[in-house]
């Protein structure tokens, strides 16, 4: 059993999807990267493509290009299966940034950005390469070469590059490589942008709090496999950790300790008269409240710890491994 | 997407600097002729025709590793094929504006240097004689093309620009002279057979085979080398 979690999102991306995985599978001889995987992208959405390393995202966005070519399962991209006729169409409408930005060195930023208008809209238009390295703070660099550039021009200039043709479906793989935390906030900034002006991104990081700053919608992936989808909201609310932040009055500390260590709570952390606690599970803020005002003592705040994604990501993906038999076990059973 | 590739041929520096070598290069011999006078006017046309040989195949060489190599070293290839998936129109594209660009820039680098050479030799007074030089030209531009068409397949199946100039050079400057002294089947190796076909295009020397089956032979090989490169280049993922 997966702990693939399903929201309600799943069952509207089938009418308003952009795109559609179903069973995918990519295998290298005996190695197993992408494993029956099924994801569906929303329109509109920032979504975030997140798993560790070796989950299969950059394999899955490649296949969602053509770029990789899936061992089974299909792929529907704007309404077209993988390599039906009409799929070129439907790849000009795709904007991508795989594992680097798809720069041409020798090129200016200018010329890079000609080039794609060529090959998306058949013909250069200036005014739009205008804007886009307006939108992208480029406007002062434009007729340099990138090689000068640093890492984080390049990246937005990649970003630019993604974004000619105004694309339906921006697919970026790891965005925020190698850039300091200006930048970082920058290309989040940019990405949150785009589903206003009719792009939905697909992005995949391994910084997770950002993740969970610029996407409303996720996918985690685990050993080639979907272990949840949903709203980013979804996804942290169901795994709500039974973790607790306590304060009392510094005099009542012993009081409240030796009345938790009684009631069977678990203190995992005191500093001054705060207590971060976790309790049986049927105990919640309320219980934990009466318990302390029975020995007399009055908390001055409860509340319970909220749940990053980092947090979350790593549940999902404890259980993912805990739940799937590795190969050789499946072998023998 | 014959358009992006003609822009990316205008718009890089390698295929400028390659046409700006191979015509500097033709025209050092009548520059050095106008100062210090040559005893013979046939210098001249050995001198051009001598660099020409030797350039041409060269940055045959460079050029048609470099047209699809460099989209490899660099990444972009995926960018080209997230545009346009189609990998067999890529490789078409790509040959035929090579292919076109290849002979445009030798025969405005030859002529620049033809007319350097006649130049220099007005310079003192004498007139070049031109007789055979131009199938002499030919033969080595089609050699300096079969350079290059080995050069841009083995870019496809080496995914490095760097080892397919080598490579082909290594086949047609190293190799192929090596496999030609094989008796019997070494006049048969493609080497051999470009030999053949630049000869008789030139119009100079003794053929080791007749024309029809050394330029079938030459055509096959070729033909053979780019059809594994692109069955390679369609199942490859990128």
């Amino acid at each position: 059993m997966s702990a693939m979690t399903p929201t309600p999102t799943n069952t509207t991306t089938s009418v308003d999807g952009l795109c559609e995985v179903r069973h995918l599978s990519k295998r290298y001889g005996d190695h197993t990267v992408v494993d029956d995987l099924s994801f569906s992208i929303p329109r509109g959405h920032v979504v975030g493509l997140i798993g560790p390393n070796g989950a299969g995202k950059t394999t899955t966005m490649k296949m969602l290009l053509g770029l990789v070519r899936p061992s089974g399962g299909d792929i529907a991209l704007l309404g077209r299966t993988l390599g039906e006729p009409g799929w070129g169409d439907v790849l000009r409408r795709v904007g991508s940034m795989i594992e680097e930005p798809p720069i041409y060195h020798r090129l200016t930023a200018r010329q890079n950005l000609q080039y794609q208008c060529l090959a998306v809209r058949g013909a250069v238009d200036d005014h739009e390469v205008d804007e886009l390295l307006r939108l992208v703070d480029l406007t002062g660099r434009a007729d340099d070469r990138p090689r000068g550039y640093s890492l984080g021009m390049r990246q937005r200039l990649g970003i630019a590059i993604t974004l000619v043709g105004q694309p339906d479906l921006a697919i970026l793989d790891e965005p925020g490589n190698g850039l300091d935390p200006a930048g970082i906030i920058e290309i989040r900034r940019l990405m949150g942008r785009l589903p206003d002006t009719g792009t939905t991104v697909l992005v995949s990081s391994h910084q997770l709090a950002e993740v969970e700053q610029a996407c409303d919608q996720l996918i985690i992936l685990a050993d080639g496999r979907t272990v949840a989808q949903g709203t980013t909201s979804h996804i942290l609310s169901g795994r709500s950790q039974h973790v607790f932040h306590l304060t009392v009055d510094t005099t009542d500390v012993g009081r409240a300790a030796a009345a938790l260590h009684t009631a069977g709570v678990d203190v995992t952390e005191q500093v001054g008269g705060t207590f971060v606690v976790t309790p049986p599970a049927k105990v919640g803020g309320r219980q934990l409240n009466e318990l302390l005002v029975a020995v007399g003592v009055f908390a001055t705040s409860i509340g319970q710890q909220a749940t990053s994604l980092e947090d979350a990501f790593l549940e999902l993906v404890r259980t993912e491994h805990a739940e799937r038999p590795t190969t050789q076990e499946a072998g023998r059973s | 997407m014959i358009r992006t590739e003609v822009f990316k041929l205008r718009t890089h520096r390698t295929p400028w600097v390659l046409f700006a070598v191979l015509t500097a290069s033709l025209c050092v011999a009548p520059a050095y002729f106008a100062i210090k006078n040559p005893a013979d006017t046939a210098d001249f046309t050995d001198a051009y025709l001598g660099v020409a040989g030797i350039m041409a195949p060269l940055l045959g060489a460079v050029f048609g590793g470099w047209m699809i190599g460099h989209e490899f070293r660099q990444g972009t290839l995926r960018r080209v094929l997230g545009n346009d998936a189609r990998r067999g129109r890529l490789i078409a594209v790509k040959a035929g504006i090579g292919l076109v660009a290849a002979i445009l820039g030798m025969s405005v680098a030859t002529g620049i240097g033809a007319l350097a050479s006649a130049a220099s030799a007005l310079s003192f007074g004498e007139a070049i004689e031109w007789d055979g030089v131009v199938r002499n030209v030919l033969g080595g531009a089609a050699f300096a093309l079969v350079t290059a068409a080995i050069a841009f397949a083995l870019s496809i199946l080496l995914r490095n620009d760097t080892y397919a100039m080598l490579g082909s050079l290594g086949v047609m400057l190293i190799v192929g002279p090596l496999l030609a002294v094989i008796p019997r089947v070494g006049k048969y190796t493609p080497w051999s057979l470009t030999v053949d076909v630049t000869t008789w295009i030139s119009g100079q020397g003794e053929l080791e085979v007749s024309i029809v089956p050394a330029a079938v032979g030459l055509v096959t090989s070729i033909g053979l080398l780019t059809a594994a490169a692109v069955a390679a280049f369609h199942r490859s993922d990128i």
